[in-house]
């Protein structure tokens, strides 16, 4: 969606004769969180405990959750056939004819592939990936077609460090560095079938180094387990400054209940997320519902721009999920294999 | 994709053996902390093999009727190994239910005997002991046994021309030598 704000806004006020502007991914593709859970519940997973792989999103998380726990997930996204084409576009093997291929496209992509594993222990936790690979590619405007594409491929590493207070209070303090390498741009079709592809498909390199603190307030006596958190996330610092990979920093804060049901777990949450470029409250709301049962974790949750449902199996060390998300345009199916230790 | 499905089958068939629930009692000898300990598991056993039941009955129908209408090959796959998964699941339900975990069967015998509380707690004491010592020794034979298994699989990967067969070999040695370490812990 906000992909969609930033390709509207660069159209209006670029007009037609601008070939090369930059195209920038959502937070949530910014936000380091590439796990099945965390795409599945959006940004309500910096307030729910319903998650048991990975690093938690917020790293006050950690000191809560005192399960020492390794796991290892592969998550793919739809549209698996063009990260190849993407692949060849990072590494500067495309030729004329999948140029070509690229420039004639008159529909969405949104293609992701990632590979995590993280270990965790109370009070700490250290998560690798060594490889992730996003392509999102949005066509609009048939009058004249616009495009604005962004691949990249990056490699990340997180350490969260938490500690407790009175018992109820948790702090931490999550860093996160990122390598990315990157393809991203605006572009009319007119003009770039005209002009040189080399100067739309320039590669770019880029260090990013996050420091994101999260706080939690937990009443774990409660019959509802009620618990408040808030965080600053995507606040750091970056080896050169990019529209692609901005540094913005967002602030968030949500709540959590587990209503009591007779059998399983259930959580509820909501969360407000605010950054410079939220204009209205209701931009910044999500809500979420998780029930877990046995093998069987459900999840629903949504704002008022999109919607995710989804469900993850776990069988001793092993866990399958699928997940639908869907905004008004765009569409995409997540899956996961994972693996516990 | 098929390496994945490779790794996952022989992750899954390596570790389906293992059904009784594990239950591991942290306490001091004494025998009646132990009875609480053991039924307040027993209900615990209970409650889980429900909760697996139910919810593998309905990953096994879900899974499968998503198959036959699903038409994309990832979500076929996923709805696939659900829907196995689901089975699984519900044997292993049935186990938790109505095999309990494994102090069941010792707990039975000595509640059952004429031993006073006193040589109950002893009794106790001898297997809590045999009990840890055979865990710390399965923990090692754990740890050799991915550690051969990992020297194995990339000594494997580094002879093997086969450029995916290579890297399932090193996956799986990459695996086993996490593995290895995690049991060390």
């Amino acid at each position: 969606m906000l992909l969609r704000h930033v390709l509207t806004l660069t159209v209006l006020m670029s007009g037609a004769g601008v070939v090369a502007k930059a195209a920038t991914y959502s937070p949530v593709l910014r936000d380091g969180g590439s796990r099945f859970l965390v795409r599945s519940l959006g940004s309500v997973c910096y307030s729910m405990d319903s998650f048991r792989r990975g690093l938690p999103c917020n790293p006050a998380f950690v000191a809560k959750d005192k399960a020492p726990r390794f796991d290892a997930d592969l998550m793919l996204g739809s549209n698996m056939e063009y990260l190849r084409e993407a692949e060849e576009l990072l590494d500067g093997k495309s030729d004329e004819q999948a140029v070509a291929k690229i420039f004639s496209r008159r529909e969405m992509v949104d293609g992701e592939i990632s590979i995590e594993a993280s270990f965790q222990r109370p009070t700490w936790g250290i998560s690798v990936e060594p490889y992730r690979l996003v392509y999102v590619y949005q066509f609009e405007n048939a009058a004249l077609p616009m495009v604005d594409m962004i691949a990249s491929e990056e490699q990340s590493i997180k350490a969260q460090l938490a500690s407790f207070t009175s018992g109820n209070f948790y702090a931490g303090l999550q860093l996160r560095y990122t390598h990315i390498k990157y393809i991203g741009n605006s572009f009319s079709i007119a003009e770039a079938m005209a002009g040189d592809s080399d100067q739309l498909f320039e590669i770019h390199n880029q260090d990013i180094l996050y420091v994101e603190p999260g706080f939690l307030y937990a009443w774990e006596d409660a019959v509802w387990e009620p618990q408040i958190s808030a965080m600053l996330s995507q606040w750091g610092v970056s080896s050169y400054k990019s529209q692609q990979y901005p540094i913005r920093p967002q602030g968030l804060l949500g709540a959590s209940i587990k209503p009591t049901v007779p059998l399983g777990l259930l959580e509820v949450g909501v969360q407000f997320q605010i950054h410079n470029e939220t204009e209205n409250f209701q931009d910044a709301v999500r809500a979420a519902i998780t029930y877990q049962l046995g093998l069987l974790q459900a999840v629903v949750s949504g704002s008022q721009y999109d919607q995710s449902v989804g469900f993850l199996a776990t069988y001793k060390s092993f866990s399958t999920g699928l997940s639908y998300w869907s905004e008004k345009q765009n569409k995409s199916v997540f899956i996961q294999f994972g693996v516990s230790l | 994709m098929k390496i994945f499905l490779v790794m996952i089958a022989l992750l899954f068939s390596s570790s389906a053996g293992a059904f009784k629930r594990e239950a591991a009692f942290a306490g001091a000898a004494n025998w009646t902390e132990f009875r609480q300990y053991v039924l307040h598991q027993q209900q615990e056993d209970e409650r889980t093999g429900i909760a697996y039941m139910i919810s593998g009955a309905i990953a096994a129908a879900g899974g499968t009727i998503a198959y036959q209408q699903s038409e994309e090959i990832f979500s076929r796959t996923i709805f696939a190994i659900t829907s196995n998964l689901g089975l699984a699941a519900i044997g292993l339900g049935a186990t938790y239910y109505w095999t309990g975990n494994e102090l069941d069967s010792f707990y039975y015998a000595i509640e059952g005997s004429s031993l006073s509380l006193a040589e109950r707690n002893e009794v106790l004491q001898r297997f809590l002991y045999k009990q840890q010592e055979e865990k710390r020794k399965a923990k090692w034979i754990r740890v050799a046994t991915h550690a051969l298994l990992a020297a194995a699989n990339i000594y494997g990967a580094t002879q093997e021309e086969n450029k995916e067969i290579s890297s399932v070999f090193y996956f799986l040695g990459g695996a086993n030598a996490l593995l290895a370490v995690t049991y060390t812990f």
